[in-house]
């Protein structure tokens, strides 16, 4: 009761959630790992060396062992990450902005909102990853259109789920105060709905930060996703096919770093998806 | 001040279909929400429009106070036919001047604004006051007013109760300084000890604002202690119309001697379930 | 499961339930004895709602509760079934049931006392019947849950009676038809008929009438009042509504913050209130004839006098 603002209470009820917390920990830990470490410890994830080709994890300070030409798979596997959270983070903020914008108006003007919706439908009829590779194949294979092509693809997840929430937000009398009152479609969308539907969109942009992580190291994997040499975890995994028999590590740490981030991302969410829900809040 | 014998609301035979539309020509189906109605509600006076669910009072509400469209009929305040006007004649000489109250006092504010922001919100888009100080002044005063104070401010709307939140809703219809108030059901939710100090509430700020009040309900024991004129609708139509004393005195109709024969009253020597 | 029932009290004697000062008759249906119901409210603390009331439905009477939102009326009366979560509930002193301590009961007694013994009848009666269902299977439903081995005849039967009872004019044809066929007052008849169809000896209505227009409330509370009058049972009414109680209830217990201020017979109660609070109550609800007041007298009016009262109660039963 005595809570003055909303700050305290969110905090509160973060700290009451271990699920989002223990989430967001370890995010913020691999985030920090991938992005700081090889910058502090110097490391270079180019340099080969034919000396320690395939060498075994531990040998001669490799922490995770060399790969076939002899570069550093701890390094690697960091930049792999740098580059993975880059485009998955970077996608799903792109397409948190268009989403919310196309959710919010789609649900407040009917017709608009009928046209937008199709279109989201056309767009959800092809694979995510069909998507991406013939957008990849067209406009050339950057780090940015493959973050664009990500961006567009989950673009109708999160517009459906804030065209939804709005709908729901709309029946409430509170919109109804407003349009008697004169006020118009943006100063409703937007300094009112929109504080009611952003837990519902954090939490849907968080899915699909884990999402688009996946499916660019699906790309990545054959060949459409991040331009070699630059690692990537996808791209990481599919080197290490051919060793699969002889250097188990090619394939275990990529792997796992992957499993791992989309398993704390997600945990992540979920956690937020109960700090943030509004009907336990009352 | 307008002249007294102008009446600050007419409705002109209210007609308001709604239609369901399917795939064939005869799956459309026209459903009467309105037939109809006529009514007058003059300058601070109370009229109480009464009805069971489903009787239209709700509906009639909504075309009143602009948020939906008649099929036909007219509506007038204070001789200025509304009816077809656009969203910014609205806005400009008609948004300000009638203001409702909701029967549900949670969902009638943003959960997420402060009671500060909801109050400053509706006196920004009228155009209430030149500065932020000026409003904020406006706002303490008025939730004052109401039985709250400026400690109301700064809170949440989950942090007060249903009564409570009934008073803010109210607050904020007046700061916009509106002459027309449309309660729809707005004591229904309220226990009965709250919606007494409601109801005196309202009586109260009929006198020191000069409102007219259009007061609908299924209540009828309350129509009697707000209302001066009332009228009762059943099924879209207005069946019976007039001062609250005749009306509750000799009503016309079986139907409205119906409605008023089954208010259970505290006594229990009436014994009005035996028969 | 957290109760903390009232050991040291004899299980087996139903006669020491009698209540020598109440006009009931002499072995009333149900007892609730200094029941006191919490709930948890954080890792440790505990918010106690209804805090030790006492009172006795006899057979064939109608006890009305009457109180005002939160003040613990529907709380009490869910605890009858005990039908909150266990696991966040705390539940204090005892409620015997035709002599039985419904706290010690198991958890297949308390389900055969649900919808058997005691039928509950909720306030929205929307939700509490499947949409997906039709009527009739999910009445033929609640008897082959209480009865097994009725033949499809008996269970038909028993259905349509029960309908009839609750008023259902045609009955058959209501079988067959889905909850949102029926109007508001129709579907409030079908719970009731589904409360009925095991000849409960007691039927619970909690709020039945608030969600309906008054001419469809006449009509359901003479359904209510004809069951007790041809079929003997025994009701608790729980409502907000004082006319509502006044028109309907042989007694009335007035509840206020978790405790009874106030138990009398109707014609009692309604004629000279004693306690201040539901002298309160009765002044704050606009009168319908008589002289028109200016201005209606609130609750907050007499609150000094109130909380006197309150806590002279709390301090007598402490």
């Amino acid at each position: 009761m005595a809570a003055d603002g909303n700050g305290p209470r969110w905090l509160k009820a973060l700290l009451a959630s271990p699920t989002t917390l223990v989430g967001g920990v370890l995010l913020a830990v691999i985030a920090l790992a991938c992005f700081l470490m090889p910058w502090l410890g110097h490391m270079d994830a180019y340099a080969t060396n034919t000396s320690a080709m395939l060498a075994a994890p531990g040998a001669s300070g490799h922490l995770m062992g060399t790969d076939n030409v002899g570069r550093d798979l701890f390094a690697r596997v960091l930049l792999g990450g740098k580059a993975s959270l880059t485009v998955g983070f970077s996608a799903a903020l792109i397409a948190g902005i268009v989403g919310l914008v196309v959710g919010l108006y789609s649900a407040y003007y009917p017709r608009l909102g009928y046209m937008l919706m199709r279109i989201c439908d056309g767009l959800m009829a092809f694979p995510a990853i069909l998507f991406g590779i013939v957008f990849v194949g067209s406009f050339g294979q950057t780090t940015r259109s493959v973050v664009l092509a990500l961006s567009i693809v989950f673009i109708p997840m999160v517009a459906r789920v804030v065209r939804s929430a709005t709908l729901a937000n709309m029946n409430e009398n509170y919109v109804q105060v407003l349009v008697n009152l004169g006020a118009g479609g943006n100063r409703i969308l937007w300094r009112n709905i929109a504080l009611n539907v952003i837990g519902e969109w954090i939490v849907e942009v968080t899915f699909v930060f884990a999402d688009a992580i996946l499916v660019e190291a699906a790309m990545s994997f054959i060949g459409a996703g991040i331009p070699q040499p630059h690692p990537s975890w996808g791209n990481m995994l599919y080197d290490s096919r051919t060793y699969i028999y002889s250097a188990w590590w090619l394939t275990v740490f990529p792997g796992v770093a992957l499993a791992l981030t989309v398993f704390v991302i997600n945990m992540f969410g979920d956690g937020l998806r109960e700090v943030l829900d509004p009907k336990k809040r009352r | 001040m307008a002249t007294q014998h102008r009446p600050i609301l007419q409705v002109n035979n209210l007609c308001k279909d709604y239609v369901t539309r399917g795939f064939s020509h005869n799956a459309a189906n026209i459903f009467h929400a309105l037939k109809n109605v006529s009514f007058e509600v003059d300058h601070r006076q109370t009229y109480a429009l009464v009805g069971e669910s489903g009787s239209g009072k709700s509906t009639t509400a909504k075309i009143i106070s602009a948020l939906e469209k008649p099929t036909s009929g007219t509506v007038v305040f204070d001789g200025d036919n509304y009816t077809d006007d656009s969203p910014r004649q609205l806005r400009r000489d008609i948004r300000g001047n009638i203001q409702m109250v909701f029967q549900d006092p949670f969902s009638s504010l943003n959960p997420r604004k402060s009671i500060a922001g909801a109050l400053l919100e509706a006196m920004e888009i009228q155009n209430v006051g030149n500065t932020k100080r000026e409003r904020l002044d406006a706002a303490e005063s008025m939730l004052e007013r109401v039985g709250l104070g400026s400690w109301a401010l700064n809170r949440y709307p989950y942090q007060f109760s249903g009564g409570q939140l009934q008073r803010i809703n109210i607050a904020r219809a007046l700061v916009v300084e509106p002459k027309l108030l449309i309660l729809d059901e707005s004591v229904s939710a309220l226990d009965v000890s709250v919606q007494a100090q409601v109801l005196n509430l309202l009586q109260d700020l009929k006198e020191e604002f000069a409102l007219s009040y259009l007061f609908i309900t299924h209540d009828l024991s309350v129509v009697r202690f707000i209302a001066d004129r009332v009228g009762v609708l059943r099924k879209g139509t207005l069946v019976e119309e007039g001062t609250v004393g005749e009306v509750f005195a000799n009503p016309r109709t079986d139907y409205t001697r119906n409605l008023l024969d089954s208010i259970p009253l505290p006594d229990p020597s009436r014994h009005q379930l035996a028969g | 499961m957290s109760q903390v029932n009232d050991l040291s009290a004899p299980l087996d004697t139903q006669d020491d339930t009698q209540d020598g000062t109440q006009d009931a008759q002499a072995q009333p249906l149900l007892s609730v004895d200094g029941l006191t119901v919490s709930f948890k409210a954080g890792r440790k603390d505990w918010i106690t709602v209804v805090k030790g009331i006492d009172y006795t439905v006899g057979r064939g009477e109608v006890l009305g509760i009457v109180g005002e939102s939160g003040c613990g009326k529907s709380v009490s009366s869910f605890s009858i079934l005990r039908l909150h979560n266990e696991r966040t509930t705390k539940y204090g002193g005892s409620i015997r049931f035709a002599g039985r301590n419904v706290f010690d009961m198991s958890n297949r007694e308390l389900l055969d006392l649900r919808g058997g013994d005691i039928g509950f009848i909720f306030q929205n009666p929307m939700s509490s019947l499947n949409p997906l269902m039709t009527v009739g299977s999910q009445l033929r439903e609640t008897v082959r849950a209480h009865r097994r081995g009725l033949g499809k005849d008996e269970i038909e039967q028993r259905c349509l009676s029960a309908l009839r009872k609750a008023g259902a004019d045609t009955p058959e044809e209501w079988m067959g038809k889905y909850p949102y066929q029926f109007s508001g007052g129709q579907l409030q008849r079908v719970v009731i008929g589904m409360a009925l169809i095991n000849e409960p000896k007691l039927l619970i209505a909690d709020e039945p009438t608030t969600a309906l227009d008054v001419t469809i409330q006449m009509q359901l509370l003479k359904v209510l009042r004809h069951l007790r009058d041809e079929l003997g049972m025994s009701i608790i009414l729980i409502s907000h509504d004082m006319g509502v109680v006044a028109q309907t209830c042989d007694r009335v217990a007035v509840m206020y913050r978790g405790r009874i201020v106030e138990t009398a017979s109707a014609a009692r109660l309604f004629s000279d209130p004693q306690h201040p609070y539901t002298k309160a109550l009765l002044s704050a609800t606009p009168p319908l004839d008589g002289p028109e007041p200016k201005r209606l007298k609130t609750v907050a009016d007499s609150m000094a006098e109130i909380e006197a009262a309150y806590r002279e109660q709390e301090h007598k039963e402490a």
